[in-house]
């Protein structure tokens, strides 16, 4: 059977004398299972830090390839008592190669997975939270709407922009965080009056952030509407929905779009607000 | 030399185990000869994780995570605006876009005139003057306007990767009124994720005519 032995986390020279350390050495084992190396003792190497790496390449179907990190004492020694824990950094594992549609069927937690057809690198959160990105690192953009026509109301009561309006937005997970952003013109017409928009939640009266545009003495106006919100959702379907009215029913507001200035609902994931459930 | 004797190799050693081969630590500007794709690297310059997506695209983060902010310009001088639609001085970005990302330019103005007759539009454009985004601003016979912030935002998604430039323009209805916007203006581009796979390879281009029909090329 093979053994591998190299330097972490790279070329490494001796102390006493300046020669570069052989950066990697292989083996074979015995019939037992059985090796042995001569190897640069750890405390006459440089960079200091090093560690060894040894990959004990064991065919999978008798468990696959088994790795350790070990320093090499001054005298002669058994593997076992010279075992040390990688630093995080090079404790990085090799992800899986897999696609979207070949993940592993029987995953641990923890496991990494590289999808070449999506491209994402994923960690097994267990059942619950399944497949995801790193826990720790921001999501990106999960969910946007966007409008290209105009939306008018005479309304004094709050209606949904139906454009900007989607009860079944995007799947939330249990301990993310999201923010929600709206960018768009706004505008009254016919007389003096305010307007009101404000995004909500799916049933239509969570606020997740209201905005007043008042104006006291122009019978006509634009403004410009752009305001965003962080929540934290329960896990599942959630929705969110625009929605407008005006302070007297004779004037007209107005959520003013076209191709040159669409409005944009989007939503975010901007990273954990806890540890992940994992089951 | 010392002898290391793996005699208790099969035993749990009570450590770490990396179930499979483990990435290599980097310098930036030494990375692997002869990577493969989905192969993981430590860079210990910069700190990044990174990942290979083939010779296109190089070594990247996560694909499937927001790889955050691009570039920005923020100025920090004040434009007066003109009657006809004219570039805002300086505010003007570029970043070379990868395919099949989604990126946010987002620009900030401030408007620092008062009193105010009739509005100002600024607008987003990219480098031909198309708007992207843009804003006019009215409220007649008030200076509450003064200091406003206006936001344009942009979801910019990238069909082929390139050079992408954005510019700020801006115009004024009332030529007799002095109309200044800034300090501070600023456009900032971030990556917010992906809508597509990565192209590991060129898209192949073919055309043909009756009489090469068959020429065809990688583009």
């Amino acid at each position: 059977m093979p053994v591998v032995v190299d330097l972490v986390p790279g070329p490494a020279f001796k102390t006493l004398d300046g020669g570069e350390i052989e950066s990697t050495v292989e083996t074979d084992t015995d019939v037992n299972g059985r090796w042995s190396l001569p190897l640069e003792q750890s405390s006459n190497i440089d960079p200091s830090t090093s560690y060894y790496r040894v990959r004990e390449m064991i065919p999978q179907v008798k468990g696959g390839t088994r790795t350790w990190f070990f320093r090499v004492p001054g005298t002669n020694a058994i593997l076992h008592d010279c075992l040390v824990a990688p630093s995080v950094a090079n404790a990085i594992v090799r992800p899986t190669i897999v696609t979207s549609t070949t993940r592993p069927s029987t995953p641990f937690v923890g496991q990494i997975i590289f999808e070449t057809d999506t491209g994402k690198v994923l960690y097994y959160y267990g059942s619950t939270v399944g497949w995801q990105p790193a826990w720790n690192s921001e999501w990106g953009e999960i969910a946007n709407i966007q409008m290209t026509a105009p939306f008018t109301t005479q309304s004094t009561s709050y209606v949904d922009v139906p454009a900007l309006t989607n009860n079944s937005l995007f799947t939330a997970v249990a301990g993310r965080r999201y923010l929600t952003t709206i960018n768009c013109w706004v505008a009254v017409t016919g007389g003096v009056g305010n307007l009101f928009t404000r995004i909500v939640k799916a049933d239509g009266s969570t606020i997740v952030r209201d905005q007043a545009f008042q104006n006291s003495t122009a019978t006509a106006w634009l403004d410009n509407c752009y305001y965003e919100s962080r929540n934290v959702e329960t896990a599942g379907v959630q929705g969110r929905r625009f929605q407008i009215n005006v302070s007297v029913g004779t004037v007209t507001g107005q959520i003013d779009a076209n191709a040159s200035h669409p409005a944009n609902l989007t939503v975010y994931d901007v990273g954990p607000s806890a540890a992940p459930v994992i089951t | 030399m010392t002898y290391v004797d793996p005699f208790f190799t099969f035993a749990d050693p009570g450590i770490v185990d990396a179930g499979g081969p483990v990435a290599g630590v980097y310098p930036y500007g030494f990375y692997p000869a002869d990577p493969y794709i989905g192969m993981a690297i430590f860079d210990s310059t910069f700190g990044n994780v990174l990942y290979y997506y083939g010779p296109i695209l190089g070594w990247r983060p996560n694909w499937g995570t927001a790889w955050g902010f691009v570039t920005d310009i923020q100025l920090a001088s004040t434009y007066a605006v003109t009657t006809a639609e004219a570039d805002i001085t300086g505010l003007t970005v570029s970043w070379t876009a990868v395919q099949n990302r989604k990126y946010l330019v987002r620009m900030n103005i401030r408007y620092s005139s008062a009193p105010e007759s009739i509005g100002t539009t600024v607008v987003l454009t990219d480098a031909g003057n198309i708007h992207k985004m843009e804003q006019t601003v009215s409220v007649q016979g008030t200076s509450q306007n003064k200091g406003k912030e206006l936001t344009l935002t942009e979801r910019y998604l990238a069909y082929g990767s390139g050079t992408v430039t954005r510019k700020g323009r801006a115009s004024k209805s009332a030529p007799a009124d002095t109309k200044n916007l800034g300090p501070d203006n600023s456009i900032d581009v971030f990556d917010l994720g992906p809508f597509g796979g990565p192209a590991y390879l060129p898209l192949s281009a073919c055309l043909w005519n009756s009489s090469t029909w068959n020429s065809c090329s990688w583009s």
